[in-house]
């Protein structure tokens, strides 16, 4: 009996000492991979691989071009589409205008509703450089000027719809105030 | 006794290959094989990690069988193939980030893949430590070019592309890899349904083959009789 229990301990320890070993190892490495892999999602989603992306709260960056603060980037997230929520990123430049957006996340029927992925078809940067005045804020099923997609509406309607707000609730004043109750600034 | 030992290695490795295909023949391992096949480079990656757990996993076991009896066995098995995934999931995530992000999930799901347990169970705890590296090479080869099929099948009828996202194990860019193909794309087979219908093709055309095989062996066989 108490051959097993020595037994056991042993394999286990093995087991773990090797587990342990190869995660102190890799494990800066696996880190620096993914800050890199975050970085050039955000990087790629305003199209500058230069900016620098600095993190000011919780799925908040700003965006820095030549010293300046150029934007932000925000989350936002809609229960509208056709399957589950569609989380995306949205990069606003200080003026109101969008930098671009990326969907992070959804459930739509692929084949109909996953257009909106950068990886299928290039429909999201459809939005790029509008402001809220400059496009009318809708697919153009319903009067708008953007395109639908072939066989469904609901997704790319609850997408707009999405960026729509994230435009309209943006407000540099109160992005400068997040920041400092976030206390997150390094300056 | 050389020549018995090759040709029992051989035979090893045809029952990995064909006739005990853990995919096709055994149907192991059933839940990576149709969630990860959409596409060649999911297939790959997953197919060549479940290749070398098996492998590694049958060559541990088969080398400590000595101190393991029937108490100790499984629990040991499984603590030696669930450090093998963990060590793999920590090797993809250090080179191969991205492809992490996509298959991350069914690689750590491999611990739960009955065809590697299944070998250690079966065979490397009762047999010497070559046979069963072969054995787990041959049974992780066999799953590999079953779910590399799949991967073909739906990637080019579900996408009608090959090879999409191969930069991210080979390097360069998306567009130095991908094949498209000029058919149209048949969304069904890119979707789960789409998976178990080619999986039942696949098993089909791999019986269909073997039927017709010893249909001509034995129909061989008799003209062979009637000519004696």
């Amino acid at each position: 009996m108490n051959f097993i229990i020595v037994r056991l301990t042993l394999i286990a320890f093995l087991c773990a000492l090797a587990l342990g070993l190869t995660h102190s190892s890799t494990k800066a490495l696996i880190t620096v991979n993914k800050d890199q892999y975050a970085l050039r999602q955000l990087q790629d989603l305003i199209g500058n691989s230069e900016a620098e992306i600095r993190e000011v709260g919780d799925k908040h960056f700003e965006v820095i071009f030549n010293d300046e603060l150029v934007g932000h980037i925000i989350e936002t997230k809609t229960l509208a589409g056709y399957n589950g929520e569609i989380i995306m990123w949205v990069a606003i430049t200080t003026d109101r205008s969008v930098m671009g957006v990326r969907v992070s996340k959804h459930n739509e029927t692929p084949g109909l509703g996953d257009d909106l992925d950068i990886d299928i078809s290039d429909w999201i940067l459809s939005f790029n450089k509008h402001n809220l005045k400059s496009a009318i804020w809708a697919v153009k099923k319903d009067g708008g000027d953007f395109d639908q997609f072939t066989g469904a509406t609901i997704t790319p309607r609850a997408v707009v719809a999405s960026v729509k707000q994230g435009l309209a609730t943006y407000n540099l004043d109160s992005m400068r105030k997040s920041r400092n109750t976030t206390g997150n600034g390094d300056e | 006794m050389a020549m018995n030992k090759t040709s029992r290695l051989s035979k090893l490795s045809l029952d990995g290959l064909w006739h005990q295909n853990p995919a096709l023949v055994q149907l192991l391992g059933l839940c990576p094989l149709l969630a990860v096949s959409n596409t060649v480079v999911n297939s790959l990656v997953l197919g060549f990690i479940t290749l070398i757990v098996l492998t590694a996993s049958n060559f541990i076991i088969s080398l400590i069988k000595p101190w393991l009896d029937e108490s100790t066995r499984l629990p040991t098995q499984i603590m030696i193939i669930a450090s093998f995934v963990t060590l793999s999931d920590l090797a993809l995530q250090t080179w191969f980030y991205e492809i992490h992000q996509i298959i991350g999930l069914f690689v750590a799901l491999i611990v739960t893949n009955c065809a590697v347990l299944g070998r250690s169970e079966s065979f490397a705890s009762r047999n010497p430590i070559i046979e069963s590296i072969v054995d787990g090479f041959m049974m992780g080869l066999g799953f590999m070019l079953a779910i590399l099929a799949m991967g073909f099948i739906r990637e080019g009828l579900g996408q009608a592309s090959l090879f999409s996202q191969m930069h991210l194990i080979l390097g360069g860019v998306n567009e130095d890899w991908i094949i498209h193909l000029p058919i149209d794309s048949f969304l069904l087979i890119a979707l789960p349904p789409g998976a178990f219908i080619c999986f039942g093709c696949l098993i089909a055309l791999k019986n269909w083959i073997q039927m017709t095989s010893v249909e001509n062996r034995s129909t061989e066989t008799i003209i062979a009789k009637q000519i004696t």
